[in-house]
């Protein structure tokens, strides 16, 4: 039965293949690696806490901001839709008082 | 042409200004996401194509260590939108540091996207950074240090 070192395996086979051994040096250097990446998700962590909260925020601002633009531009477009009125009943009193028809 | 300057993209400042997109500058999360030396960034691209993993932002060119600077970028802490100087509002974050045993190999600039996002453009970028070259680190922390103006200043 193969032992599968390198050239591949039998199914069934484990298979290792080794590189080279790991030193003194490449040891400590991995176990900071290792302490490092908890600091560093850690701070992922925190930030992801704070996302959510912005998230939060973010949808309760929007709902109430859209809530108040909605009504804003409900105003507007009857502030415009006055304005439109008002520029065509000058106008046809500016026609008018030519003596001509709109 | 290559890297060689900090923009940030038209699409995001008009997107902003004609409500087309609410990007937030308040209440939404932005990520820093490391690229290398081998894109072209423009500031005059789509919305879409200033997203994080779409066009000169794809992963491919995209430089990172999981558990040391995460693919898709490190968030910005401490994040402000400062309107209390006179002729100037800036968007502004802390320095955006790596975990303290990064290898990080040829990281030129950082895309700086809207992570909260999700319409009408997931991810929509808001700027590049330009290092002015390429910068590496080898087993310590890589730090992207802002500009004393802030990340984005709009001069008035």
């Amino acid at each position: 039965m193969s032992t599968g070192a390198d050239t591949g395996a039998e199914a069934g086979d484990a298979s290792v293949h080794i590189v080279g051994s790991l030193s003194a040096e490449d040891a400590e250097r991995a176990q900071q690696k290792r302490a490092a990446a908890v600091e560093f998700q850690a701070r992922v962590l925190a930030s992801a806490d704070e996302a959510l909260d912005r998230a939060q925020g973010k949808l309760a601002k929007l709902e109430a901001r859209y809530s108040e633009d909605i009504e804003g531009a409900k105003q507007g477009l009857e502030e415009a839709r006055a304005s439109r009125q008002q520029a065509i009943d000058d106008y046809e009193a500016a026609l008018a008082s030519t003596g001509e028809e709109s | 042409m290559a890297w060689s300057d900090s923009k940030i993209f038209r699409a995001a400042l008009g997107d902003m200004l004609g409500n087309v997109a609410a990007m937030d500058l308040d209440a939404d999360s932005f990520k820093a996401a490391l690229y290398n030396n081998t894109i072209t960034p423009d500031n005059d691209v789509t919305a879409a194509n200033s997203a994080y993993n779409v066009g000169q932002w794809a992963t491919a060119q995209e430089t990172f260590e999981a558990g040391q600077w995460a693919q898709g970028g490190v968030a910005l802490s401490s994040q402000s939108l400062d309107r209390s100087v006179a002729d100037r509002v800036f968007f502004d974050a802390a320095d955006t540091a790596s975990g303290s045993a990064a290898d990080i190999t040829n990281a030129t600039g950082v895309l700086v996207y809207d992570d909260t996002l999700a319409s009408p453009v997931a991810d929509q970028g808001l700027s590049y950074h330009y290092f002015g070259g390429s910068n590496s680190v080898v087993n310590g922390t890589f730090t992207v240090v802002w500009n004393a103006n802030g990340i984005d200043n709009f001069t008035l």
